[in-house]
C-alpha cells in the first residue's frame, strides 16, 4: 500500500499495483523504494477528481501495460475512436470532469485513460456543424463576418460545387 | 416551478457545467484530441473560434491524415504546367480494319472449336464497328503546339546482346537547337546510317538536356515548409472533380503532331522521372515505335525504334528503364538515361502480349501460352557488367490459352489467361500459389494487382475485383459478384431511398454510395461495359476499365458503384488505361490519346505523381 496526498490535501491509501497505472507515480515509487510510511504528493490533482483516477485504475490494474514504443498499437489506435463498454460508463462525467481527468491522466501520465478521455471528446465534436461545437461547449464565435465567410470559402474549396 | 422559470435557472447553470474543452487545455492536449478526428470535422472545428482555428489548422494533423493516404508532399515546387487544352482533331486515318493483336483468344470451351488463328478481335470487331459511324475527317484548325520547336529525340535500337551495358549504341540524333557542330537532325522516317563519331560523343548525355520545355526550379519563393492542409484540400478536390465528372478533356497525337504514332496505339504508361520528379506518359504502337510525351506541351520528346519489328502491344516503364513487348515475340529493355538498348530476350515462341517488371523480377506472357521469369543481377561489378543484366529466363508456368496479361507486385505474379483462369506465382521460389479457375465466364483480358486486391477485364464485358485473401470481391458480373463487408462503423442507418440499411460513415454522399452497393452495379445493366474490357487500372480510391466498346469507366473501389462513364471521346476500341490523382489517360484503335484532366485550373506542383 502506498499513501497519496492531493492538493486538497487528502490522503488516499492505494494498492501498490493500482497507483503503477500512472507512469508518474510508478517512478516516483521506484525512487522512495519500500519505505511505505512516505506519503507522495499530487499536486495538481484535486481529490475529487483523484477518486474518479483511481476509480479508473482500480479496474484497469490488471490491463496489460501499453508498451511505449509500439508503433503498430498507435497506428490502429488512431483509426479508432472506440471506447469500451465500461469506460464509456465512467466518462459519462459533466464537461468540467472530463476536462479535469484530461489533465489528471496526462499529469499523472496514464495513457490508456488520457485515451478514454480525448476520444470522448473527438466523439462530441464529430459530425458536428461549427454551430452545434459552440453550443455544446458554449464557446462565443469571436470571428468577424468576413473572417468567417473566408474561411468558409477555403472549406468549400475542395468541394467542387 | 413555471416553465419559464426553469428555463431561466437553465440558462444561468449551464455555462457553469460547460468548459470550452478544447480551448481551456494545453495545444498539444487540444491537438491530441484533434487527432482522432475526421478532416471534415476539423474543417468544421476551424470555424468555431480563433482558438480551435489555430488547432484545427496545425500542420502536423493535416501531415498526419496525408501520411494516412500515402499523399507525399512534393518537393522542389514548380510552376503550375498544365496540359495544354488540344484541339479536338477527328483522327480520320484509322478506317483500315484492325484486329487486335494484344489479345490472344480464349480457350477452346464446349467445343465450339475456333480455328487456331482466329483471334476474337475479328468477332468483336465486326459487332463494333456496326455500332460506330465512320469517322470524318477533322476540322482543319492546327494545334498551336504543332508550331512549336520540334525536339524530339530518336533512338535507333540495335540488336547488339553483347555490348549491353556499354554506353548507348543508339543513335541519338540532337535537337536543332543544340550547338552548330552537331549534324542536322535526323528523322526515323529516313534514317541515317549510323555515325559512330557522333555517338561516342552523345552516348552519355543526358537527354534532359535539351528538354527546353520542363519547367525551371522556382527560385526563393518557395514556402517555408509544406502546407498539409492544402495538399489534403487539393487531393479531396481532385477526387471530387473525378466523382462529378469534372474533366478538361484534351488530346495527344493531333493531326500534325511531329513524330506522333502513326497506327493504332496499344499500350500507354505515365511514368515519373525518380531524379527531377518529371511525368511524362509513354505510348506504343503498331506503328512499331515507343514515344515518350511530354505532357506539359504535348509534344513528342523521344523515339523509341528499331528494335521490334512487329507491333509494340505492352510496356512497361519503371526505375530509369523501359521494358517493351511485341508481336515480334520480342521483349527489349532500355536505359532510359540514354536510350540504349539493354537488352533483347527472344525466348517466347509467339507474340508477346504484356511485360512487367520491378528492381528485382521482369515476367512476360505470350500467345504461347507461358509466363516466362526474369531475375535482374546484381551489376556492381564490372566483370558482371559485361554480363547480361537478366537472368537466363525460366517458365513459371503455363496456361490452357494465350496468355494475355500479368501483373508484378513485390513477390507475387498474377497472370490471366484465355482459358479464364487466374494463377498466383511467388516470384522467388517459382512457386504457383493459387489458380482461381473460371474467375470469369469467358478469357480474361486484362489485369492490375495491389496485393491482395485483383482487377480483372473479360471477353465476358465485365470486370472482378477479388480480394485473393478473403475470396471475395464486387463484379459487375451477377455471378461473380460477393463484395467484402464495407468499411462502415458499428452505427447504420436506414437510406430513405430504398429502405436499406446501410452503414454510417459522415456524409450523405457518402450513405447514398453506400445504399448503392445494395442496388449493386451489377444490377444496372445501362452501366456495364456492352464488349470485351480490355484494359483496367487500379487505384486508391478508384478504378478503371477500357472497353472495345470505345468507353471509360470508372468505379468506386470499395463497392463497385459506377462513378463516371467516358463515352464518345475515342472512336474504336480503347485498349489501353491509365490514371494517377490528376488525370486519366487512354489510347486505342483510333490512334488518339485522350486525356481527361482533373487539375484544371488549380496549382498541383506540390503533388508527387
Amino acid at each position: 500500500m502506498v499513501i497519496i496526498r492531493t492538493a486538497d490535501k487528502e490522503k488516499f491509501t492505494v494498492d501498490r499495483d493500482v497507483a503503477e497505472c500512472s507512469v508518474l507515480l510508478k517512478n516516483l515509487l521506484e525512487d522512495v523504494g519500500e519505505n511505505e510510511e512516505e506519503e507522495i504528493p499530487v499536486q495538481n490533482i484535486n481529490s475529487s477528481v483523484f477518486r474518479k483516477v483511481l476509480e479508473w485504475c482500480e479496474h484497469h490494474k490488471n490491463d496489460p501495460r501499453p508498451a511505449s514504443d509500439d508503433s503498430a498499437a498507435e497506428e490502429s489506435r488512431r483509426r479508432t475512436t472506440d471506447i469500451s463498454e465500461w469506460d464509456q460508463k465512467f466518462i459519462a462525467v459533466d464537461q468540467e470532469m472530463l476536462f479535469e481527468i484530461i489533465l489528471a491522466a496526462n499529469y499523472l501520465d496514464i495513457k490508456p485513460l488520457l485515451d478514454v478521455g480525448c476520444k470522448t471528446v473527438a466523439n462530441m465534436i464529430k459530425g458536428k456543424t461549427p454551430e452545434e461545437i459552440r453550443k455544446l461547449f458554449n464557446i462565443t464565435n469571436d470571428f468577424t463576418p468576413e473572417e468567417e465567410a473566408q474561411i468558409r470559402r477555403e472549406n468549400e474549396w475542395a468541394e467542387d460545387r | 416551478m413555471p416553465r419559464e422559470q426553469i428555463a431561466r435557472v437553465h440558462r444561468a447553470i449551464a455555462p457553469s457545467v460547460q468548459v470550452d474543452i478544447v480551448g481551456s487545455l494545453p495545444s498539444e492536449l487540444a491537438l491530441y484530441i484533434f487527432s482522432f478526428l475526421p478532416w471534415q470535422t476539423l474543417l468544421s472545428a476551424a470555424l468555431v473560434s480563433r482558438r480551435w482555428r489555430t488547432i484545427a489548422d496545425d500542420n502536423s494533423l493535416w501531415k498526419e491524415l496525408c501520411a494516412q493516404k500515402g499523399w507525399a508532399w512534393r518537393w522542389p515546387r514548380v510552376p503550375h504546367d498544365p496540359v495544354p487544352l488540344f484541339s479536338v482533331a477527328a483522327n480520320s486515318d484509322g478506317d483500315e480494319e484492325f484486329d487486335d493483336e494484344g489479345v490472344g483468344e480464349d480457350e477452346d470451351s464446349d467445343g465450339s472449336g475456333s480455328g487456331s488463328d482466329h483471334a476474337y478481335g475479328h468477332l468483336v470487331n465486326a459487332h463494333n464497328r456496326s455500332g460506330s459511324g465512320v469517322s470524318l475527317p477533322g476540322p482543319s484548325s492546327v494545334p498551336l503546339q504543332q508550331q512549336q520547336q520540334q525536339q524530339t529525340v530518336v533512338y535507333h535500337g540495335q540488336h547488339h546482346p553483347h555490348v549491353f551495358g556499354l554506353p548507348a549504341t543508339p543513335r541519338i540524333n540532337p535537337p536543332s537547337r543544340s550547338k552548330s557542330s552537331r549534324k542536322p537532325r535526323r528523322w526515323r522516317t529516313s534514317p541515317p546510317p549510323v555515325a559512330f563519331k557522333n555517338n561516342s560523343n552523345n552516348a552519355r548525355s543526358r537527354p534532359s538536356a535539351i528538354r527546353h520545355s520542363a519547367p525551371s526550379v522556382l527560385p526563393v519563393a518557395e514556402p517555408p515548409r509544406p502546407n498539409y492542409k492544402l495538399l489534403h484540400q487539393t487531393r479531396i478536390l481532385l477526387k471530387n472533380r473525378l466523382v462529378h465528372g469534372s474533366f478538361r478533356f484534351s488530346t495527344l497525337q493531333t493531326r500534325g503532331t511531329p513524330n506522333a504514332h502513326t497506327s493504332i496505339i496499344y499500350c500507354l504508361q505515365l511514368y515519373t522521372y525518380e531524379d527531377d520528379g518529371r511525368q511524362v506518359l509513354f505510348t506504343g504502337s503498331k506503328d512499331q515505335t515507343v514515344c515518350e510525351w511530354n505532357l506539359g506541351t504535348g509534344s513528342v520528346e523521344r523515339v523509341f525504334e528499331g528494335a521490334h519489328d512487329g507491333s509494340i502491344l505492352s510496356l512497361c516503364a519503371y526505375g530509369n528503364y523501359l521494358a517493351t513487348a511485341g508481336s515480334d515475340l520480342r521483349v527489349c529493355l532500355w536505359d532510359l538515361r540514354d536510350g540504349s538498348l539493354v537488352k533483347t530476350i527472344t525466348d517466347h515462341h509467339d507474340s508477346v502480349l504484356c511485360v512487367r517488371f520491378d528492381a528485382k523480377h521482369l515476367v512476360s506472357c505470350s500467345k504461347d501460352r507461358t509466363v516466362r521469369l526474369y531475375h535482374f543481377r546484381n551489376t556492381t561489378s564490372a566483370k558482371q557488367q559485361q554480363q547480361s543484366p537478366l537472368s537466363e529466363g525460366v517458365i513459371l508456368g503455363t496456361h490452357r490459352a494465350a496468355v494475355n496479361a500479368v501483373a508484378l507486385s513485390g513477390p507475387l505474379v498474377v497472370s490471366a489467361s484465355g482459358d479464364k483462369s487466374l494463377r498466383v506465382w511467388d516470384a522467388d521460389t517459382g512457386a504457383l500459389l493459387r489458380t482461381f479457375e473460371g474467375h470469369h465466364s469467358r478469357g480474361i483480358a486484362a489485369i492490375d494487382v495491389m496485393p491482395p486486391l485483383v482487377l480483372s477485364g473479360s471477353s465476358d464485358k465485365h470486370i472482378r475485383l477479388f480480394d485473393i485473401e478473403k475470396r471475395r470481391g464486387w463484379s459487375t458480373a451477377l455471378e461473380f459478384h460477393d463484395p467484402l463487408p464495407s468499411h462502415g462503423g458499428a452505427e447504420f442507418a436506414v437510406c430513405q431511398a430504398c429502405g436499406g440499411t446501410v452503414g454510417d460513415n459522415a456524409s450523405a454522399t457518402g450513405l447514398e454510395r453506400r445504399c448503392m452497393q445494395s442496388r449493386r452495379a451489377s444490377s444496372v445493366v445501362s452501366e456495364m461495359h456492352t464488349d470485351l474490357v480490355r484494359s483496367v487500372a487500379l487505384g486508391p480510391d478508384f478504378v478503371l476499365s477500357g472497353s472495345y466498346d470505345q468507353s471509360i469507366k470508372v468505379w468506386d473501389r470499395e463497392t463497385g458503384v459506377l462513378l463516371a462513364d467516358l463515352s464518345g471521346r475515342h472512336e474504336g476500341r480503347v485498349f489501353c488505361v491509365g490514371f494517377d490523382c490528376t488525370k486519366i489517360v487512354s489510347c486505342g484503335e483510333d490512334q488518339k490519346i485522350c486525356i481527361w484532366d482533373m487539375s484544371y485550373g488549380i496549382d498541383t506542383s506540390f503533388i508527387q505523381l
